[in-house]
């Protein structure tokens, strides 16, 4: 297993992609993590990565948290593909489980930024075609707010009610028990 | 409360507008997310908000997270046992939602009807739709989630004898919600031959429709719906196959048993959307059920899933005995619900084969029937997608039909 790891380890790291971001700084990245976004793997399959990734969308500050999360999950992905393969007895599956607690720890901690940072997430997950951040994020959203009142969503993201008195006291008649 | 429009408001201070700078399709992927409830609320934000999670494209999407968040168990319990078959009395929808553990959680819907009804069935669900339908000739649909509530107009009485059996499920091709009901009919100038009938309401529409005649006689089973087919047992089981009727086609066709020793006597619904059955087994007491599930309904592959030992204490009637007596089975997670006729709910954990009771809070006590039912919740529309105009007429409908009609109890509990 660790002589396999390190032959991988090693194969990974002649395939190494330079992402650069809107700020211009530059980010080198094996393979396995950047092929996390479907964008840059399509980029890859046709061959369009020599001299780097150009991601005007995307600010350092946001591709490094990226990163990161691909970087994790990566190595999560590797792990599983090894434990169904070849390993099925308990004290692997022990071994499974906690990998997996480990990765919802991270990705729980990964979630403590402010509101702002989660939306540059979401759109640079968005952009870059990275279902399980999009889905880790669009979640957080949709958990942080689920117990607000319209009032305190249109505060919170600056919606204007664009809705007639009338219609919103219509709206609220027919659907009264969802406030309670 | 009076409405205090945004734009009468300073701009936030605490940052810019996000909400701006977020294209649709990502306000649209958390919205979907969000629980049926929050959306719900989320509707008066604004005219835009309102569109978006009105629309067919995002109660499809809803629907899909929802299904994947996984299944929740809905436990159904009817009326006391020794009023069945008794006198016609009028309704009550409770529905309760069931955290997990023993007993059962909070009240989420309830609905009084006045008016006299006859013995209902064990309920039917589709896609956060749940079915009810009385024995006689009743067929309501609501959403737990929405509180929407639709009577269906009643379909062929003329020369009809016996119960009406109803299926319910989603037709894969025009994605439309379909309702079957089953039949038998005195033959036209006949007073002693029965034939059996059938006959389909596409939700959205206020018309039955004659479908082919089904090949054989169904048993009073709760029927699954699975990918777009519905399946009934035959009345008699000796014939070794399930009667299976296509959404789409509206066809019928035949789906061999599991080679199973046992006979089966009850579909259960499993996550993953496939057939499932449960087979009585064991020597003589019938203390043994074998769970089996059709991998491939085109060419039936069954497997068995499980082999469950019952408590000895709550013996499950036999196949010569009255199979009424096992209401529904379900699954959810690693534990088996089985719901027993005039007997409450129990919970066997596949993991450690311990039954535990599900206690229910309501002062029905012990002699009350339970249906357990896998559950999804969702925004789907029990009017399906008609236009403003019929929408109306159809809410005049129900609420004429809901000033003739009142008590009967239905309790729904929800699994999260």
């Amino acid at each position: 297993m660790a002589s396999a790891g390190s032959g991988d380890e090693k194969a990974a790291a002649a395939a190494m992609i330079t992402l650069i971001s809107s700020d211009n700084e530059k980010f080198e990245v094996t393979e396995a993590t950047a092929t996390l976004s479907q964008t840059i793997r399509h980029m890859i399959e046709d061959g369009c990565t020599d001299g780097g990734v150009p991601l005007p969308n995307v600010t350092s500050k946001i591709l490094a948290r990226v990163i990161e999360y691909c970087k994790k999950h990566a190595t999560a992905a590797a792990g599983e593909e090894g434990s169904s393969s070849s390993f099925s007895d308990a004290a692997f599956l022990e071994v499974d489980r906690a990998f997996l607690e480990e990765l919802e720890e991270f990705d729980d901690a990964f979630l403590e930024v402010d509101r702002a940072t989660l939306f540059d997430l979401i759109l640079a997950a968005n952009y870059l075609d990275i279902k399980g951040l999009l889905n880790l994020t669009c979640q957080k959203v949709a958990d942080s707010v689920k117990g607000k009142t319209p009032e305190q969503i249109r505060e919170m993201y600056n919606i204007v009610n664009d809705l007639t008195p009338e219609e919103e006291a219509e709206i609220r008649r027919e659907t009264q028990w969802a406030f309670e | 409360m009076a409405s205090t429009r945004c734009a009468d408001l300073p701009a936030s201070p605490r940052g810019r507008g996000i909400a701006a700078d977020i294209p649709d399709d990502l306000i649209f992927s958390i919205l979907s997310r969000l629980p049926a409830n929050s959306v719900i609320r989320f509707r008066c934000v604004s005219k835009s908000w309102l569109a978006m999670t009105s629309s067919q494209t995002f109660i499809d999407a809803h629907l899909g997270f929802s299904k994947a968040s996984g299944l929740s168990n809905l436990v159904v319990p009817g009326e006391p046992y020794q009023q069945k078959r008794g006198p016609k009395t009028p309704l009550c929808m409770e529905f309760y939602k069931y955290t997990g553990g023993t007993r059962v959680g909070e009240l989420v819907y309830r609905k009084h009807i006045p008016g006299e009804f006859s013995e209902r069935a064990p309920p039917l669900h589709c896609d956060g739709l749940i079915l009810t339908y009385t024995r006689d000739q009743e067929i309501m649909v609501c959403n737990p989630a929405t509180k929407e509530f639709l009577a269906l107009p009643k379909g062929t009485t003329h020369g009809v004898v016996g119960d009406q059996l109803v299926g319910f499920g989603r037709d894969p091709c025009s994605n439309k919600y379909k309702v079957a009901r089953f039949f038998r009919q005195r033959r036209a100038g006949s007073t002693s031959l029965l034939e059996c009938k059938f006959e389909v309401l596409t939700l959205g529409t206020e018309v039955w429709r004659r479908a082919v005649d089904p090949p054989c006689r169904v048993l009073d089973q709760s029927p699954p719906h699975v990918r777009g087919f519905i399946y009934w047992m035959p009345y008699l089981l000796s014939n070794r196959f399930f009667v299976c009727f296509s959404l789409a086609d509206e066809i019928f066709s035949l789906v061999q048993y599991p080679p199973c020793q046992a006979e089966p006597v009850a579909f259960i619904e499993l996550e993953g959307d496939e057939l499932s059955c449960a087979c009585l087994a064991g020597a003589s007491d019938h203390q043994v059920v074998e769970i089996w599930t059709c991998t491939n309904t085109d060419v039936p592959a069954w497997t068995r899933r499980c082999t469950v030992q019952l408590p000895p204490e709550k013996p499950v009637p036999g196949p010569g005995a009255s199979l009424g007596l096992l209401n529904t089975i379900s699954i959810y997670k690693n534990d088996l619900f089985f719901g027993m006729a005039g007997d409450g709910l129990y919970r066997y954990s596949i993991g450690t084969g311990v039954t535990k009771k599900v206690r229910c809070p309501v002062s029905l006590g012990d002699e009350v029937s339970f249906y357990p039912v896998n559950y999804t919740e969702s925004l789907v529309q029990v009017k399906g997608q008609v236009t403003r105009a019929s929408n109306e007429r159809i809410l005049s409908r129900v609420l004429s039909f809901m000033s003739t009609r009142s008590r009967l109890c239905f309790f729904y509990l929800l699994c999260p």
